[in-house]
């Protein structure tokens, strides 16, 4: 392995923030990376031999495990797709309308921009941040932030389909559509009258898109492929793992506790929105993980779809590279309340 | 010598795309999604096969020395090849008794109403679940004390049916098995190993709120191939 450039700032720094370093510049040499992989394969081959997967409880975590990741990736590919082609074709002066219209119309405006804007939240924040930095109101910019990820087609139909279609699925698509619009708007209306310069973070590198998107500077079609192939593996590798835990989830839990915790209004949709704080989804595919939660109210399951794409752990992470540190309280502080009581005026609804 | 992260990205996307292929071509995605969201698998098939093509031409048109592989994104590659390693723990597994413990008693689905059977011979398990809380729904169906069915369900060694009785079930999956939850009926008798399936015909009787198959005949069968119902609206 090789150890690219380490910054001369971070020798003083704690030996956990070196090993963190480390972990993201240490280049794979490709006799290690034939080893690792030999050594993938070849636990696979053994667990196999063994029987490790035969057992009722690995069978059914596999079996579940493996059914979300098979349903979500196709559509974390079409969110690749759209996000890609944004990237690449979208001329960037083409979100500059948000920033003409009259102020009291900019945050709803902004919000519903979002139904338009096929974006994975992590795609969603830059486009927040150039907005904002080009003179947008900040409350605007971060309306749209918000609701893209939520409002946009691509959800709403990965959110019907997980939902089997009919009269259930388009109860759940008015429902994430409707309390995600309000949600956004409102904590839009929360940063109103906040100064670009109080609400962002200085930063002269587009360093908030965690993704590398490699080769900008070759021929469209190449961008595009790059952009597709790099989203789409960064995002896989977040459904893996709540695909993972939300296996585990059914697996491990007695089925009696989660179902009385799923049946307690308030604490459902709490409890839910924790979940998918942790788990960390992409908004193309969660549905297919609300879904599985059927021991949990309908209400609840629609806070899992709503707060998920405004706030989890690598959002957070996204948050704090962007804006200033009180932005996420600020947030959690608006959203929070709106998206509980949300759901249980859906759960009184469609009962 | 370094590795180009580029051709690692294209290798983990060709994994995929392969094995949404093979999952088309062998029909085997009905071991994992219910039948309104197999499209998923020939649409990825197609259009992860399309990626790699395309990221492929981009990478030969490339001149420039790509990034390296950090030991991050080769440890974000490794998280994307994991559930293929599942598969191939459980290539030809199925969901059962342990699962139908956990996944409760189809609720899930009890408050939809399926249209009735064709014919009240034909009730499936989700029917005559249904038929025990609906009256109406009953009636429709024609499902009523002394209608002769005929059920295939696998053994659950359920502890919540009517004394002197064991439950069988079927799964019914809406999207994929992840939503799957196990729908039973009670049949009179001593009850065979769990997981075992069974084709059992008789009669339906009521013991208090439940409808209870008196057998005629229990037969003894293997698995189906396609061991998962989908629920339909």
């Amino acid at each position: 392995m090789e150890r690219t450039g380490l910054a001369p700032e971070l020798s003083l720094a704690p030996a956990r923030l070196r090993l963190v370093r480390a972990w993201q510049t240490t280049t794979v040499s490709e006799t290690v990376f034939g080893r690792l992989l030999g050594l993938f394969v070849l636990l696979t081959i053994v667990a196999s031999a063994l029987g490790l997967g035969r057992g009722p409880a690995a069978q059914t975590f596999l079996l579940i495990f493996t059914s979300i990741v098979i349903e979500a990736l196709p559509f974390i590919l079409v969110g690749a797709l759209a996000s890609a082609a944004i990237a690449v074709f979208l001329p960037q002066g083409s979100l500059g309308w948000i920033s003409r219209l009259p102020f009291a119309l900019q945050i709803p405006g902004a919000a519903l921009g979002g139904f338009a804007f096929p974006v994975c939240e992590c795609g969603s924040v830059p486009v927040a941040r150039r907005l904002i930095a080009r003179g947008a109101e900040p409350g605007a910019g971060i309306a749209f932030m918000l609701a893209s990820p939520v409002l946009n087609p691509i959800v709403l139909v990965s959110t019907w389909v997980a939902y089997g279609g009919h009269t259930r699925g388009a109860e759940m698509v008015v429902g994430r559509a409707s309390l995600g619009l309000v949600t956004a708007a409102a904590v839009g209306f929360a940063f109103a009258r906040t100064k670009p310069g109080e609400l962002l973070r200085p930063r002269p590198a587009d360093l908030e898109h965690d993704h590398d998107h490699g080769d900008a500077g070759a021929a469209r079609p190449v961008a595009f492929a790059t952009h597709l192939v790099s989203d789409f593996l960064f995002m896989g590798k977040f459904i893996v793992l709540g695909a993972g835990l939300s296996a585990l989830v059914q697996v491990v839990l007695p089925g009696s506790l989660v179902s009385a915790l799923g049946g307690a209004p308030v604490i459902s949709s709490l409890a839910l929105m924790a979940v998918a704080f942790v788990l960390s989804l992409c908004s193309e595919a969660d549905a297919f993980i609300a879904a599985s939660f059927g021991s949990f109210t309908p209400g609840a399951q629609l806070a899992f779809l709503v707060f998920g794409p405004l706030a989890d752990m690598k959002l957070t992470v996204l948050y704090g590279a962007t804006f200033r540190s009180w932005f996420v309280g600020r947030l959690l502080l608006v959203a929070i309340p709106i998206i509980v009581v949300g759901s249980l005026v859906f759960e009184a609804a469609v009962r | 010598m370094t590795v180009d992260a580029r051709i690692a990205r294209g290798g983990a996307l060709a994994v995929w795309a392969v094995f949404f292929i093979g999952l088309w071509l062998t029909g085997t995605s009905d071991r994992f999604l219910g039948t309104r969201t197999q499209w998923i698998v020939p649409f990825g098939a197609v259009v992860l096969a399309l990626a790699v093509l395309a990221y492929g031409y981009g990478y030969l048109r490339s001149r420039r020395r790509g990034p390296r592989l950090t030991l991050r994104e080769a440890s974000g590659l490794f998280a994307l090849l994991i559930p293929l390693a599942a598969v191939a723990l459980v290539p030809h597994a199925a969901l059962g008794s342990y699962a139908a413990a956990r996944n409760g008693t189809g609720s899930f689905f009890l408050s939809a109403r399926p249209p009735v059977p064709s014919k009240p011979a034909d009730a499936s398990f989700l029917d005559i679940r249904i038929a025990e809380g609906d009256h109406t729904f009953a009636r429709n169906a024609g499902i009523e004390p002394g209608l002769h069915v005929r059920l295939l369900g696998f053994v659950t060694g359920s502890k919540g049916v009517p004394a002197g009785t064991f439950e069988i079930a079927r799964f019914y999956i809406s999207c994929c098995i992840a939503d799957a939850q196990a729908v039973g009926v009670p049949i009179a008798g001593r009850a065979p190993k769990r997981d075992t399936w069974i084709v059992v015909s008789g009669s339906l009787t009521r013991r208090g709120k439940r409808f209870v198959v008196e057998p005629s005949k229990i037969q003894r069968v293997d698995a189906p191939a396609q061991p998962y119902l989908s629920f339909r609206t």
